[in-house]
């Protein structure tokens, strides 16, 4: 749909140019001019930034990044121990959109946050200078893990998340971070060793 | 007519920036769009706005 609209407004800015002078004479050529100046090019453009933003959450879009690459192959490691590839593989979060899924914050201006820590990403790729070790801005919080597992099932009668160490309350305040127990995220400096799973069928 | 022209020139420049980001799924191209594209066809859209008041002013219409 983006493209038939971007390609609409192309064709018909180009009849008004190649036609300019005469469609200023006509009352309906003004109304061409109209539409083909403003009306199409700025629903295109609108059309354009919708798609465009709602594509750059695709797990595609941050693995075509070169740094990102080892995150991309962390998700295919067979060890149930490693969250991201726990999670990526058994289909916990929607593929497509994988990274976005985790590491998005659920608060309020979560999106625009990730939005603009996406375009320091992007400076940082072209302009600037690419840690040897990428980390997090902050702590990864609690929130995240809990806006699906809140309330789930095996989160919620797991014996090992009301302790004598840690209750749920600690938890839900991230008081104790989910990461304390499930410590092993992407784990990108051991990948040369780790055995990736193989999905049995094709097209998974 | 001529900044008529130009106005269309602008936003088709814009709108190639914009169908390139479409075909292609790479920040580059998105950033392309979001700062040189998008603003390419919003600077058409002033000029022309711009040129048409110009005329209904002169026609004694505003």
């Amino acid at each position: 749909v983006t493209l038939g609209v971007v390609a609409s407004a192309m064709a018909l800015s180009l009849y008004s140019l190649l036609d300019a002078a005469s469609l200023t004479n006509r009352r309906a050529g003004r109304a061409v001019l109209f539409v083909g100046i403003v009306v199409l090019p700025l629903g295109a453009v609108a059309t354009g930034l919708s798609y465009s933003l709602h594509r750059s959450q695709q797990t595609a879009f941050c693995l075509s990044c070169h740094e990102m690459a080892p995150y991309g192959r962390s998700l295919w490691v067979d060890d149930d121990e490693m969250l991201p590839a726990f999670h990526y593989q058994r289909r916990l979060v929607p593929r497509a959109t994988a990274c976005y899924t985790c590491h998005s914050d659920y608060a309020l201006f979560g999106d625009v946050t990730t939005k603009l820590n996406g375009l320091r990403h992007v400076y940082v790729h072209f302009l600037g200078q690419v840690p040897d070790e990428i980390k997090l801005y902050e702590p990864y919080p609690n929130a995240n893990c809990l806006s699906c597992h809140d309330g789930e099932r095996s989160f919620e009668e797991s014996s090992d998340h009301e302790t004598s160490e840690v209750t749920f309350a600690q938890l839900r305040s991230g008081q104790v971070s989910c990461l304390e127990c499930h410590d092993v995220a992407h784990a990108v400096d051991d990948l040369d060793d780790a055995e990736l799973w193989k999905p049995p069928r094709r097209g998974l | 007519v001529t900044r008529i022209r130009i106005a269309l020139l602008l936003i088709l420049l814009g709108l190639a920036i914009e169908g390139i980001d479409v075909l292609s799924v790479r920040p580059i191209t998105f950033l392309a769009f979001l700062f040189v594209g998008a603003p390419l066809v919003m600077a058409g859209v002033v000029i022309f706005a711009l040129r048409v008041l110009r005329t209904l002013e002169e026609k004694g219409a505003l």
